[in-house]
């Protein structure tokens, strides 16, 4: 019988490699008995998901928005830049 | 007046403040420096502004410029690689991990069922602070092996060259920073009074 700091670390890692076949059995059948761990399956299964919003940068995301940050460039940064593209172009 | 396909002419000097502040973000969500954000995000423009012909005028500009960012911050991972990972690896083997393991282990079991839906978090600006101030509050070395798994989706192998670490490490350094991720959120967030 595994214990949950085992089981935590095989749930983990089972989104970044494939599991043996016993790894899987033994993840499986923990998960069955003991709810923390489920929790703790299901809690790192929410964090990946808001992740990948988080990081996703098409036309509607949370970067847009400004939601997730709203920093900007500073007013020197921008001007700076835009001096060297308009310099980049000439 | 132009007509409505801004693609098929690009205009950079426009681009700046079209882009500019979402490519800010971009980097900033990715790297531990602001400043390091900003110097990435001008040699995104520079390095557009050479490649302009290489563009196709069908991709949307502000794709074209994230994928740019987007090598830009891989490749300053990995210039910076050996000073700032070889630190946070070392850490890995310090006694002072088990205590944090213990810990974790403790958190974990005092933590409940999380009852919102990541849907419900999507636009709620509050959580995200706490989201972000989370992700600040890893190691470095954990930031970015999470930060190119979870968020840009890249394979292991491909991290693990970047980062120069081993797959064993690599595993290792994911787990650590979503348990630690989780703690975070249930203390700044879904366990709070």
């Amino acid at each position: 019988m595994r214990s949950c700091k085992e089981i935590g670390k095989l749930v983990s890692e089972s989104h970044d490699r494939r599991l043996s076949f016993y790894e899987r059995l033994s993840v499986r059948m923990h998960l069955a008995m003991c709810l923390l761990c489920r929790n703790f399956s299901k809690q790192i299964q929410f964090i990946r998901r808001l992740t990948k919003a988080a990081g996703e940068s098409g036309p509607d995301s949370l970067l847009v928005e400004g939601t997730l940050l709203d920093q900007s460039l500073t007013p020197e940064a921008k001007s700076r830049i835009k001096k060297m593209v308009s310099r980049g172009r000439s | 007046m132009k007509n409505h396909t801004p693609d098929k002419k690009p205009d950079p000097s426009s681009w700046v403040d079209q882009h500019g502040d979402v490519l800010y973000r971009f980097a900033l969500l990715r790297v531990e420096d602001p400043h390091v954000a900003e110097d990435l995000v001008q040699e995104t423009f520079i390095s557009a502004l050479q490649g302009l012909d290489r563009f196709r005028g069908g991709s949307q500009v502000r794709t074209w410029l994230v994928g740019i960012l987007k090598h830009k911050i891989i490749d300053y991972f990995r210039r910076t690689t050996r000073e700032v990972v070889s630190s946070d690896l070392s850490a890995l083997d310090e006694p002072s991990d088990e205590e944090a393991i213990n810990r974790m282990a403790d958190a974990r079991a005092r933590a409940g069922t999380w009852q919102d839906t990541p849907d419900n978090l999507l636009e709620n600006k509050e959580f995200w602070k706490a989201f972000v101030g989370c992700m600040d509050g890893l190691k470095p070395a954990f930031r970015r092996a999470f930060a190119l798994r979870e968020m840009d989706g890249l394979n292991t192998e491909e991290i693990c060259k970047i980062l120069d670490i081993t797959s064993t490490n690599l595993w290792v350094i994911l787990h650590r920073a979503r348990a630690k991720l989780r703690d975070c959120l249930e203390i700044t967030w879904f366990g709070r009074g």
